[in-house]
This record gives structure tokens, sequence and C-alpha cells, in this order.
């Protein structure tokens, strides 16, 4: 696979030599390849938003380095500008960075930025609005006046409409309603059907891992504990309880089933996957 | 950038000197400015300057941290040292074009760059070893008695810790604001002064936003735990002197004594 991002031995230390310092990132070594969906977890604390936040130059790397394409972003100024717009980066609660007066300007900042031409970006904008589902009567309202969930869609259209090679997207569903997270859950991985972009989806809910990932990467205390595939990571269930990370609940269910002896398989972390496994031991009897 | 800005510049810790009452801290502090600006003399300004030594020991700060906050005053006491060592009249020393320079100038103005040295140092001392919230108690109480003459001293105290409790969220929230705009390409570092003031504007509004947002749901949360100033209050942590504040006070008060004494006897 062709490999787009890649941290070497990265190290980030905050506020070194005072009372307050902290070693946030401690020598992670990670790469993502070109269209991956990798699931980022760790609990609260672990270290996650500290190390996306040097995957486009945001913070600068005590010890490490980190490469776009092969190229090392802190080598200039402009190579950094450049990682600033090869990957993207979904805060949470990104409805708070709103501005503009209207949601199009808002949304068009991004590529403005960038140097794009209008027409350009007037194509990216609505594009963008469509596939977030915010309707075209919404682009000359004020971003105020929409509600919560709507002014989530314009902040994650504003950060699509950069069409990044890498998109970031830290807890995108945090604090959303149930049908607000399916919504956003579906427009993700409409956009990554669509683009082919890695997407590094940042969540502290195995639930959501689980059910969108390729990949999983879980982060515990600053290091990268587990990295691998939703199989070898959920065959880890008991590893993972006892980091203090949840595992999907019906994962849960298995690991009890086990443990009362019933022979299954405790990788199993989705709902098919366990009718699957249930209905193979009722009518065979065989483990699944 | 913002992380530089330390306000309150507390720096938690467990010595004697953080253990204190915060209004002993106040007063001793109030009485050693007021010491080191009757004094004068050599050995009363000795025995000054070895006082706060030793309360920078015991306080356990880096002493690299004092030196630091003497930093911006610098120039402060270079031009009042200079002033006051070619100004003073007296017995002539040293005499160049118009500059001369007196015995009397040399001892004014080492006293003028020691007591603004002084001043600051102890200062900081206190809030390096008190956090900003202890301050603005240690001070609500001290200005107690000025309620008698319908001073709304409570209010004050009360805005004052409000404003000191979000000043750091606030920076935080500048913090983040600023990285998630830079995600976007916002660039504040080049360009014209113009043009940077301009790309604060994408800082500034959400900040305002959040800000007002901050004020109001506080007001609904204190409203809600029945807040109605400070009549009848009590507190969690109440102020209370103890050993360490005794031992405190005797100190400062012999070192008071003892440098006036040296001031007068001299």
């Amino acid at each position: 696979m062709n490999e787009v991002l890649r941290v070497e031995h990265l190290t980030h230390t905050y506020s070194p030599g005072t009372p307050f310092e902290k070693t946030a990132v401690d020598h992670v070594d990670f790469t993502a390849h070109r269209g991956e969906f990798i699931g980022l977890i760790g609990h609260t604390g672990s270290g996650k938003s500290t190390l996306i936040q040097h995957f486009n130059g945001l913070l600068t790397p005590t010890e490490g380095r980190v490469l776009i394409n092969g190229e090392d972003i802190h080598q200039n100024k402009d190579m950094t500008r450049a990682a600033r717009f090869a990957v993207g980066l979904v805060f949470q609660y990104p409805e708070y960075q709103l501005f503009e007066e209207t949601v199009f300007k808002d949304v068009a900042f991004g590529p403005k930025n960038m140097g794009l031409e209008k027409d350009e970006i007037d194509r990216r904008v609505r594009e963008n609005c469509r596939i977030v589902g915010l309707p075209e009567d919404v682009l000359e309202k004020s971003p105020f006046e929409l509600s919560g969930g709507q002014k989530r869609r314009v902040a994650l259209a504003g950060i699509f409409a950069m069409e990044p090679e890498v998109m970031v997207l830290d807890e995108p569903m945090a604090g959303l309603d149930p049908a607000g997270c399916a919504d956003v859950f579906r427009f993700i991985r409409e956009y990554h059907q669509k683009h082919g972009t890695t997407i590094i989806f940042v969540t502290h809910s195995m639930e959501y891992a689980a059910q969108m990932s390729q990949r999983i990467v879980v982060m515990d205390h600053g290091k990268i504990l587990m990295d691998g595939t939703p199989d070898q990571i959920f065959a880890r269930s008991d590893e993972l309880l006892a980091a203090g990370l949840d595992v999907p609940q019906v994962t849960q269910v298995f690991l009890e089933l086990k443990r009362r002896g019933i022979n299954v398989d405790s990788a199993v972390y989705t709902v098919e996957q366990a009718a699957a496994c249930l209905r193979a031991l009722k009518e065979g009897g065989a483990a699944c | 950038m913002l992380k530089d800005i330390t306000l309150g510049q507390y720096f938690p810790g467990g010595s004697p000197l953080h253990r204190m009452d915060p209004r002993s801290k106040l007063l001793i502090l109030i009485l050693y400015i007021v010491t080191i600006f009757v004094v004068k003399g050599f050995f009363p300004y000795l025995l000054c300057v070895l006082a706060l030594i030793a309360a920078v020991i015991v306080s356990t700060i880096p002493p690299k941290m004092i030196l630091r906050s003497l930093k911006p005053i610098l120039i402060i006491v270079l031009f009042t040292g200079l002033l006051n060592l070619f100004y003073t009249p007296g017995v002539e020393l040293f005499h160049l074009w118009i500059f001369k320079i007196t015995r009397e100038g040399i001892a004014t103005a080492a006293a003028m760059a020691l007591r603004i040295i002084l001043l600051v140092a102890s200062t900081s001392l206190l809030t390096y070893t008190t956090s900003p919230m202890s301050l603005t108690d240690a001070l609500e109480n001290l200005l107690g008695p000025l309620k008698k003459i319908k001073v709304p001293v409570h209010e004050f105290a009360m805005m004052m810790s409000i404003a000191l409790r979000f000043i750091p969220t606030l920076i935080e929230e500048t913090n983040k604001i600023m990285s998630a705009q830079k995600a976007r390409g916002a660039d504040f570092e080049s360009g014209s002064l113009f043009s940077r003031a301009k790309a604060l504007v994408p800082v500034l509004v959400p900040l305002f936003v959040s800000a007002f947002r901050r004020a109001e749901e506080l007001a609904t949360a204190m409203e809600c735990r029945l807040y109605r100033g400070g009549e009848g209050r009590t507190r969690l942590h109440s102020l209370r002197y103890g050993r360490v504040d005794l031992i405190a006070a005797i100190l400062s008060a012999a070192l008071c004594g003892g440098a006036i004494a040296l001031h007068i006897l001299l």
C-alpha cells in the first residue's frame, strides 16, 4: 500500500522544565496508507489529541519527525503550510470555530486560504454542503442561526471542502443525538468512498471504531498499545478492558458467554457477526 | 505564543510559605515593603536582603524564577539608578562634562535600585506561593470592614475570582480556536500589521461568542445553586491562622524591628 503519512519516534512534552511538565506522546511510530480508514482509540489523556495535532504541523515534535509523502513537514515553512492543506483536521466540537456571516463564506474559508479559483471554491462548497446534508437555502444564512447539529455539519463541510489527502476527525460525533451520529457516520463514509481519502477517526467509543474502521490503533499513556484489524484488536478484548478501555457491547456479551463455559469466539464485534456465530452454534454446535 | 503569559504565576508546592494563611502573607509583605522604604544604610538593607533570600530558600521556588520576575523592571532600575547617580547633590567624587558623581549619589542610586528589586522580588514571591484564588479570599477578608460603609467588597472579590478563574479557560479556548483556524489555513504570523489584525477576526468572533455563552451558563448555574451574594455565606476552605503564621509574624516583626533599630543606631 501507498504510504501517505508517517511519524517516527514522535515525542511531545508539554511545559518542559516546570512542575507542569508532561509527556503526552512518548516515542510513537505510526504510518497511515492511502485510502485507509483508521480508528484511533484511547481514553481521555492517552495522548491521541496531541498526536493528531502533529499530523498537520500544529504542534512541533519535541523529538522525532512527521513525514507526509516521505517529506519532513518541518524542514521549512512552506512544507509546514502545505501540511495544513494535505492533512485536514476536524477538532472536537468544531462548531465553535464558525465565525463568518454566512454558511457559504465559512465553508469557503479553508479553500480560500488555499488560494483556489472562485469557481473551484464554489463547486467545493456546494458539493460538500450537499454531502453533509445541508440544503441550498442554508448557504446564505448566518451559521449562528442554525441548530447544533447543523452547525456541526457546516464545520465538517469546511474541512471536507479543503479536500485533503488525509482527514483527521477528533470525536466528530460527540454531543450529537443518535440520529445526528448516524448522519455524521454516513456522510464521513460517503466522503471516504467518493474521494478515497485516508481517514483517521479519533474516538473513545469502541462501538464506532468497530463499525467503521479497517484498522484500529489503540493508544494508552502516550504510547501505541495495539495496532491491527478489528479482528486482531478484539481478539485481545481482555487486554483492552485491563487498559480501562471499553469494548463493544456485543463483545462484552461474548466474553461473558465464554466465561460461562460456552464455546464461542470472543473476537466478535458486530451484531451481524454475533448473529452468524450464534446461529452456527445452534445448528452445528461447533465453535464459530 | 499564549502559553508564555503566566498570570498569577502560581507555582504549586507544599512549603511552609505555601501553607501560610494568605492574609498573613499579604500583611507581612506590606510590612516588608514599608520597612525597605523606611530604612536606610548598609546594614538594614543587608538584613532585608538576607531575609528575602531566606524566604526564597524556604519557599522552594527556584531562584531562577525570582530572577526572571525581575527582568521586566531592569530598565526602570537602571533609569532610577542613573538619575539618582548623577543628580544627587553632595561631596563630589568625579566630574565629566555636565555629569558629576557624588558620594551621596552612589549611595542613593544603590539604595533606590535595591528597593525596587526587593519590592518586585518579594511581591513575586507572594504570587508564586499563593494561588490567585486564595489571594482574592484574603483581600475580601482584609477589606471586610469596608462593608460597613456599603462598599460591595464581596461582589468585587467574586468578580475578581471569576475573572481569574476564567483567564486560563479563555486562554485555552483561544488556543483551541487558533489551532482550528490554523488547520483551515489561517495565517497569523506573516503579512502586514493590518492583514495580521484582520487574520484575528476568525479567532475573536468565536471567542466572544463562547465567552458570552460561558457567562450566561455560569450565571444560570450560580442561580440554580441559590447564589444571592455574600450575605450569610460560609466557606469550604475557611482562612485560618496557624503556627506557621505565628512564627512568620514573629520573624517578620523581628526583621522589621531589627532593620529599623539598625537604621536608628548606625
